[in-house]
């Protein structure tokens, strides 16, 4: 009898854990985004280590946010072309994206491992709201989630204009690589 | 006729060299400059999180002189000085340190006062400063 009670509190207990994890919201401040634009005349690259990012695991809704002007470019003239003259960050100094992994019964965020994850949503930048698409990793490990993905944007999908004069200096369309560390949010 | 064309030579080498040092040129070095605006950071959190729009209105690109009490310094890829505030969920003062001030802060304590010089980025969950230097 005693034996019986305590392999079914046992197995509450566990059962309970395996909740926890499925309701379990991960977040990071400290997110990685870069960008890359590469032409003839030459390669562009800027870091944004300030992403705020929130991933849910019990629906796989993921959500970020970014300051335009927290990408350092290692030029500080292009910095200031990039906020000033071409994605206006006075005016809109936030990019947000809302989406959620597509293929979440194949991903165990509450087993260590690596899997291959397809996420779909809205991305909004420059004030144009368009929907993106993009492949990537998400690597389980004790606890925190490590999201990785790679994907390319059109700039001239967010009225994100080049002046003719600098034409062959950036690429029409620019490749953004996410590496983000989250961390469980605490309740 | 010579004259006007090494005249005009003299001024071509002058205007490359002058756009070859303005590509060039390095971040500003927040240590020389003077600040826009000098509060603690409770108090510029507080205007954040209660006005998001005034505030960046009021603060973005400005150079501010931020005190307070160092919370966390992360260093990794990017140094990271938090500032405490008084929000309930954590919201911090998130400098962003520059590469020239990266070990200066990274010999700081939490629990430390300290005053912070970066240019305002902008509030997402943390009010965000780049480039930031410590202040004596």
């Amino acid at each position: 009898m005693k034996k019986t009670f305590l392999a079914f509190a046992l197995f509450i207990a566990v059962m309970a854990t395996q909740t926890q994890a499925f309701a379990q919201k991960f977040s990071t401040r400290e997110g990685h985004i870069s960008f890359f634009s590469k032409s003839s005349m030459e390669d562009i690259e800027a870091n944004n280590h300030k992403v705020s990012s929130v991933i849910d695991a019990a629906t796989g809704k993921m959500e970020f946010a970014v300051l335009m002007k927290s990408f350092v470019f290692e030029k500080a003239l292009m910095q200031e072309h990039f906020n000033e003259n071409y994605v206006h960050s006075d005016k809109f100094p936030k990019s947000t994206f809302k989406g959620e992994i597509e293929n979440l019964s194949s991903v165990n965020l509450s087993k260590n491992g690596t899997y291959d994850t397809e996420v779909k949503g809205n991305l909004t930048m420059h004030g144009v709201t368009k929907p993106v698409s993009a492949k990537g990793t998400v690597t389980v490990k004790d606890g925190n989630i490590i999201a990785k993905s790679k994907f390319k944007v059109k700039l001239a999908d967010y009225d994100i204009v080049i002046p003719a004069v600098v034409k062959d200096n950036i690429s029409e369309t620019v490749e953004i690589t996410v590496n983000n560390k989250y961390t469980p949010l605490a309740k | 006729m010579k004259k006007s064309l090494l005249l005009l030579l003299l001024l071509l080498l002058v205007g490359a060299g002058i756009a070859y040092k303005m590509y060039n040129k390095p971040h500003a070095d927040l240590s020389q400059a003077k600040a826009d605006v000098t509060l603690d950071a409770t108090a510029l959190f507080t205007e954040f999180s209660e006005g998001e729009e005034a505030a960046n209105t009021k603060y973005l690109n400005k150079v501010i002189d931020v005190k307070g009490t160092v919370t966390e310094v992360k260093a990794g890829e990017v140094t990271t000085v938090a500032l405490q505030t008084n929000d309930d969920m954590g919201g911090v003062v998130a400098a962003e340190i520059s590469p020239t001030a990266a070990a200066k802060a990274a010999t700081l304590q939490a629990g430390s006062s300290v005053t912070v010089r970066g240019t305002c980025s902008g509030f997402l969950q943390d009010v965000v400063l780049q480039n930031a230097v410590i202040v004596e």
